[in-house]
């Protein structure tokens, strides 16, 4: 034995030196990364591709045949299209007209339209279209009993119905657009309306035949993103449109889970629909994106933007800024405040009013279910939070810095997940996790996993934008100085890249306390996070609770957000 | 014997997108030696192939094929499979950028070479305390250690960049264009005050630079490089006075080219017969009579007179054409024949436009280029 060893002994050292080059630290971190980056953005969509093509063994679309071929598939369609096209045009129209008149001419109130736009970032989806059901109910909804019917007669506006969806979306969305085309026009140049100007153009001239058509790519990018985000909305057509029965694809995949045998295949068939569309909106706009460089609308230099004077329009305009946002901001977070302090949900009035109380607040705090939604957000949300963003510093060092071969695939992988809607991807993990039995089901992995998934793309730009920051020199000159990778990342590119992490961090823990899409499917009973209790207490018509709870969650993202912007993240337009 | 020795380098990048399967030499076949205490200079328009000769040597680039030696050791050699990672070679570097590390501060960026050595190698808290101070005291920073180094100037940035390159003692000090991003007055300080501790130190030096001007000033030895190969190297004033082709006559300062035909041979030199006339130059290169040449001659080498009389060799006549005062000199474009030539004189010297002047070509100041390079 020991002659054999002895033997052996100078093969192996001459191996292992071969074997220490590749089993570097920097080689093993990030070969690990990677695997799990791919895996991540690859595995759900295969396994679902597979779930609902393979059936014993055999190709199929049987499960097609059975989607398809059920009651109201068209209309399920037709509603789908209708909402997001519909509440695209809402949130275009309101955000490009709202961003013109901040980004190019002398309308006062500016702040305000900025601290609107963050609307969406603070209160999550689902308390948005709640509290817009508390204004907008043709029986409760202030508006309705306020507005519309002393105008009107006595003829409610029905909020449970295409337009209602599409007016509550629409309201959702227009921050996005407003953030997007702020963007836009001011990354104009303005030299180039100036000269259209010097030309001897008239200003509306100018705006039709030199502003639009320059903004026309940004628009057209911000319709398809809109699209999308419709098309992926779960909350509104949940909580709006299940009372009639207004099917969409997102409503119809949780609904073919919750039956009382739960469809898989079904499930996935229209999860799979839903992602083609999707995924055709996402392409467009990518290549819409390089065009638009070609374009050269956005030349990366800082412009200050002429303002045009509005004269006389000053007054009407500002009053339109104060309008949206004492409807998009003041509106529905006074009207969640009020619900909050009612034992019953009740219209304000005289009554209403002077029984208000706090007896909810301490009621939801004291509630165990409520405190473990709280711990169990907190888990899931650091944890992806701090598993996105540990990933992402090291994926994107390898896209940005090294010349991998395979850095672009690493790189389209983790921006895959971008393209799908939070129940698609709650449907190809749960097909997943139900097959491979390791154990994660029914745990709050399943959902630190969706979170890891569907935030990795937000991480990923975070990280590589401030890794192009960071000159390549200063990566050089450590290595110059004799550190190797591990010294090099950990000391350099780590402590630089801080300050994008940390601003990724935050964004993705803010966005993750009301992820709603793929938590309502892969949720179980006891592991609830919070969104999921604000989801289940609607469901259950404890109007006035989940109000408490929802104003409690809203100042706690108002605090997280307020930090983010403390530590100059510019969070708003990651958004889309 | 030569501290570094490159021998046979070559560098190819893959060619753009347009041009595929071509790769895109940046440097061919490069050889160099520098000895121990010199300054070294890689001298050359953009695109050279000088930065990426230096990268190679630093070992952020890996090259296709040659040997990189330094100090008896063998830091690269495609032969024999050799490659020692950038941060094992013990190589200083200044960057161009300058790449000081903005979250540290000046004491901490010139610990942070000495922090990250080997366990073994590492110095006790106390030495590299010392070490690092007096290698700041050295670039006269002592007083600033605890400054952010983003607060610094752009002076006091490049000698932080030094003192982090020297604090680790290395054998060879890579510099990248340090000077460019300085503004002139305090190029032209620099430029002395790192020539001076180049030569207190002893320090070996690599130093890329586009600036013909810094090359003369500060080298030891110039390599003049054009699209990755050496062009010439040899002492800045044997670079300057006897360039070898017209590339690095033209690149290193001002010249005039005349071409002509080789008439007959000289003692030392030839005569050239040029359509404006006749002149004797200097050279030990071999030339038949009748082979076309370009006789390169320096503007400040040709003087001026009003005094018309006596022509010969060396002597022509011409017409002033344009007289610009530039301060310290004055330079005349002068027509001879159909030919400008281009003079510059001191600022005593100053003929008016259309007036006929004489020049007399120094002698001993012009070169004779084989014609066609």
């Amino acid at each position: 034995m020991a002659q054999t060893a002895a033997a052996l002994r100078p093969r192996l050292s001459a191996g292992s030196g071969l074997a220490r080059r590749l089993l570097s630290a920097r080689n093993l971190v990030v070969l690990v990364v990677l695997a799990i980056v791919a895996y991540l953005g690859a595995v759900p969509l295969g396994f679902l591709l597979w779930q609902t093509f393979v059936r014993g063994g055999h190709l199929t679309v049987a499960n097609f045949r059975g989607a398809y071929t059920s009651v109201g598939i068209g209309t399920m369609v037709g509603n789908s299209l209708a909402f997001a096209f519909g509440s695209t045009a809402v949130a275009i129209a309101i955000g490009s007209v709202l961003a013109y008149l901040i980004v190019r001419t002398d309308v006062p109130g500016k702040p305000l339209m900025f601290a609107a736009s963050l609307v969406p970032l603070i209160i999550p989806g689902i308390l948005h279209t709640i509290a817009w059901i508390f204004v907008l109910d043709p029986n409760i909804g202030v508006a309705n009993r306020w507005v519309i019917e002393p105008l009107d007669g006595h003829r409610p506006f029905n909020v449970y119905s295409i337009p209602g969806m599409i007016v509550i979306e629409g309201l959702h969305l227009a921050p996005l657009v407003f953030l997007l085309m702020v963007a836009a026009f001011r990354s104009m140049d303005p030299a180039l309306e100036e000269s259209a100007i010097m030309s001897g153009a008239s200003l509306p001239t100018v705006f039709r035949r030199v502003t639009l058509p320059l903004v026309r790519p940004a628009l057209y990018a911000a319709v398809l993103i809109m699209v999308v985000r419709g098309l992926e909305s779960f909350e509104v057509p949940s909580v709006v449109g299940l009372r009639y029965h207004i099917w969409v694809f997102t409503s119809r995949i949780w609904q073919a889970l919750n039956d009382a045998v739960p469809n898989y295949g079904q499930a996935g068939a229209y999860a799979m629909s839903l992602l083609v569309l999707t995924t055709i909106g996402v392409l467009f706009q990518s290549q819409l994106a390089k065009r638009a460089r070609a374009f050269q609308t956005i030349t990366g230099k800082g412009f200050r933007p002429h303002a045009v004077r509005l004269g006389a329009w000053r007054w009407p305009a500002t009053a339109l800024i104060g309008l949206y946002f004492l409807i998009s901001v003041v509106l529905p977070l006074l009207i969640l405040l009020y619900a909050s302090t009612q034992r019953f949900y009740a219209p304000p009035s005289r009554a209403t009013l002077s029984h208000m109380s706090l007896a909810n607040y301490p009621f939801e705090w004291r509630d165990p279910v409520i405190r473990h939604a709280v711990l169990n957000s907190l888990y899931v949300g650091v944890g992806a939070a701090t598993g996105v963003m540990v990933l992402a510093a090291v994926a994107s060092w390898v896209v940005v810095r090294t010349r991998l071969p395979g850095r672009y695939l690493v790189d389209n992988l983790a921006f895959m997940p971008l393209a799908i809607p939070g129940l698609v991807l709650g449907v190809a993990l749960l097909t997943i996790y139900l097959r491979v039995p390791i154990g994660i089901y029914g745990t709050l992995w399943i959902l630190f996993m969706a979170y890891l998934t569907r935030y990795m793309p937000y991480g990923m730009r975070y990280a590589s934008t401030s890794m192009f920051q960071i000159g390549r020199e200063l990566e050089e000159s450590a290595q110059m100085s004799g550190a190797g990778w591990w010294h090099t990342f950990r000391r350099i590119v780590l402590p630089l890249l801080a300050p994008g992490l940390v601003a990724g961090w935050i964004y993705i823990v803010i966005v993750s306390f009301r992820e709603l899409g793929s938590s309502v499917l892969l949720y179980s009973p006891g592991k609830e996070v919070l969104s999921i209790v604000i989801w289940e207490q609607w469901r259950d018509g404890l109007l006035t609770e989940l109000s408490a709870l929802g104003v409690m969650l809203i100042g706690a993202l108002v605090v997280l957000v307020a930090v983010a912007y403390r530590l100059g993240a510019r969070i708003g337009v990651r958004e889309a | 014997m030569a501290l570094l020795a490159v021998s046979e380098l070559v560098k190819t990048f893959p060619g753009a997108r347009q041009e595929k399967h071509r790769r895109v030499l940046a440097v061919d076949h490069v050889s160099l030696k520098v000895d121990e205490g010199e300054l070294f200079t890689l001298l050359g328009p953009s695109g050279c192939g000088k930065t990426t000769t230096l990268r190679s040597i630093a070992g952020l680039e890996t090259p296709d094929e040659g040997t990189i030696t330094v100090a008896g050791r063998v830091l690269f050699s495609s032969e024999r499979r050799i490659r020692v990672p950038a941060n094992e070679r013990g190589l200083g570097m200044v960057f161009q950028s300058y790449a000081i590390w903005p979250h540290m501060n000046v004491f901490q960026n010139v610990a942070f070479p000495l922090e990250v050595l080997p366990r073994g190698r590492r110095p006790r808290r106390a030495e590299l305390r010392e070490r690092v101070e007096r290698v700041l005291a050295v670039v006269k920073l002592g007083e600033l250690a605890s400054r952010d180094a983003t607060a610094l100037s752009g002076g006091q940035q490049q000698r932080l960049a030094l003192a982090r390159a020297l604090v680790m003692e290395p054998a060879l000090l890579l510099l990248d264009e340090p000077l460019s991003n300085l503004d002139a007055k305090l190029r032209e300080d620099m430029r002395f005050e790192l020539k001076r501790l180049q030569r207190e130190l002893g320090i070996t030096c690599v130093y890329v630079t586009h600036d013909q001007t810094e090359a003369l000033a500060m080298s030891n030895e110039v390599a003049v490089m054009r699209d990755g190969r050496v062009e010439q190297i040899g002492k800045p004033r044997e670079i300057y006075e006897s360039p070898q082709t017209r590339f690095v006559a033209d690149f290193i300062g001002t010249s005039n080219f005349i071409d002509g035909v080789v008439e007959e041979k000289r003692a030392d030199g030839y005569l050239v017969r040029t359509e404006q006339g006749r002149l004797e130059v200097p050279s030990d290169a071999s030339h038949a009579p009748g082979d076309p040449v370009v006789v390169s001659a320096r503007p400040e080498h040709i003087t001026l007179s009003t005094d018309l009389n006596g022509a010969g060799p060396n002597r022509w006549r011409g017409r002033v054409a344009v007289r610009s005062f530039l301060g310290e000199v004055v330079d005349h474009v002068v027509t001879v024949g159909g030919c400008e030539i281009r003079v510059r004189c001191n600022s005593t010297v100053s003929i008016p436009a259309e007036t006929d002047v004489t020049l007399v070509f120094n002698r001993e100041a012009c070169t004779l280029i084989p014609a066609g390079e």
